[in-house]
């Protein structure tokens, strides 16, 4: 006559092993264990394994939780229970398909060593909108967003799609750009157009003094055009070109060669090339 | 503190003799064992369909735990 019965087990290093005797049939209802990780290789899963009397694995059940090396868990397996759900957080995560998530602040840092792999694009930290033809990554903020890249810089790149506009770093005020801003480093601000144009557009609108200024340090402002001209252009009427020397300078126009062409110095004295002619005929 | 942990056993699962039952900590990547991990407080409650004839308070012929290469 079928009888529920409890056997109890010793103690030893896992594996542990029980075999049905001859003679007899059960079926477990209930195997309940301690697994003492403390001298655990690594983290493990608690596992009962049910062994055919012909060496076959015909079930194999492990706990949905890892156990850490170093920790315990005392594991009960029965028919029917399910681990515990793991609880939603309440405030503080992030979740996809949620609006809003709304918070004080938020604080996100990675320490992935340069060339660790990281993502599956190996950065350390990567966000991307991967749709084709997607709504792409928008990032901003009231007060401003402050982009800061020590070693390789603030690369911002734009492959220019169908339809899309030309413009792709665009704000309401201003736009500072600035290498080495901290004593001691050194750096350079560069803006290629590989093949296209390099715009700066101060528009200003209704609004008076509004203008494009390239300052440098001690260095030299410097436009070289491989295979164009430099046009100074006044945009509307009774604006000029200024062009204004330091104290104890010169205004040089250099021919194709580097070698001066004409020259003015801050006492007005107009030097051109020796052999050279004025000549009137525009 | 052991943290308590369940999961599911197969329900009905009718096991002859030599059948084995056994406890094993398995690496969650591999499914290989781990080595290093004590087992105690082990207990089986189960159902023991031939049983002594007649005797419910006979107890269950002993399970000795035994070493079992899978």
């Amino acid at each position: 006559m079928a009888r529920d019965v409890q056997v109890k087990g010793g103690i030893g290093p896992a594996p542990q092993a029980y075999e049905v005797p001859n003679s007899t049939e059960i079926i477990p209802r209930v195997v309940f264990a301690t697994f003492d990780g403390s001298g655990a290789a690594g983290a493990f899963l608690p596992t009962v394994q049910i062994i055919s009397d012909g060496g076959e694995v015909v079930a194999s059940v492990s706990t949905d939780t890892a156990v850490a090396a170093g920790d315990s868990a005392s594991v009960t397996f029965a028919p029917f229970l399910r681990a515990a759900q793991q609880s939603t957080p309440s405030t503080g995560g992030i979740n996809f398909d949620t609006f809003p998530q709304a918070g004080d602040w938020l604080y996100v840092e990675t320490d992935d060593a340069f060339g660790g792999g990281g993502s599956p694009f190996g950065y350390a930290m990567d966000i991307r909108d991967q749709s084709t033809n997607g709504s792409g990554v928008n990032i901003q903020a009231n007060r401003g967003v402050s982009l800061f890249g020590r070693g390789d810089g603030v690369r911002i790149n734009g492959a220019l799609q169908t339809g899309s506009p030309a413009s792709f770093v665009e704000v309401a005020d201003d736009i500072d750009i600035a290498a080495g801003p901290n004593v001691g480093e050194t750096g350079d601000v560069n803006v290629t157009a590989n093949h296209g144009d390099v715009t700066i557009t101060a528009s200003g609108g209704a609004s008076p003094h509004i203008s494009v200024d390239i300052v440098t340090g001690d260095g030299d402002v410097q436009i070289f055009p491989n295979n164009g001209s430099i046009i100074l252009s006044a945009g509307s009427n009774t604006h000029g070109v200024l062009a204004q020397i330091g104290q104890g300078g010169t205004f040089t126009i250099n021919d194709h060669t580097g070698t001066p062409m004409l020259q003015v110095d801050e006492a007005g004295s107009y030097h051109i090339k020796s052999g050279a002619a004025w000549v009137s005929d525009l | 503190m052991a943290a308590p942990l369940k999961t599911g056993l197969p329900p009905e699962c009718v096991l002859a003799s030599g059948y084995i039952v056994r406890l094993v900590a398995l690496d969650a990547t591999t499914g290989a064992e781990v080595s290093g991990v004590q087992l105690s407080d082990i207990s089986f409650f189960v159902t023991d369909l031939i049983g002594a004839a007649g005797d419910d308070t006979a107890p269950l012929p002993l399970l000795v735990p035994s070493e079992v290469t899978v």
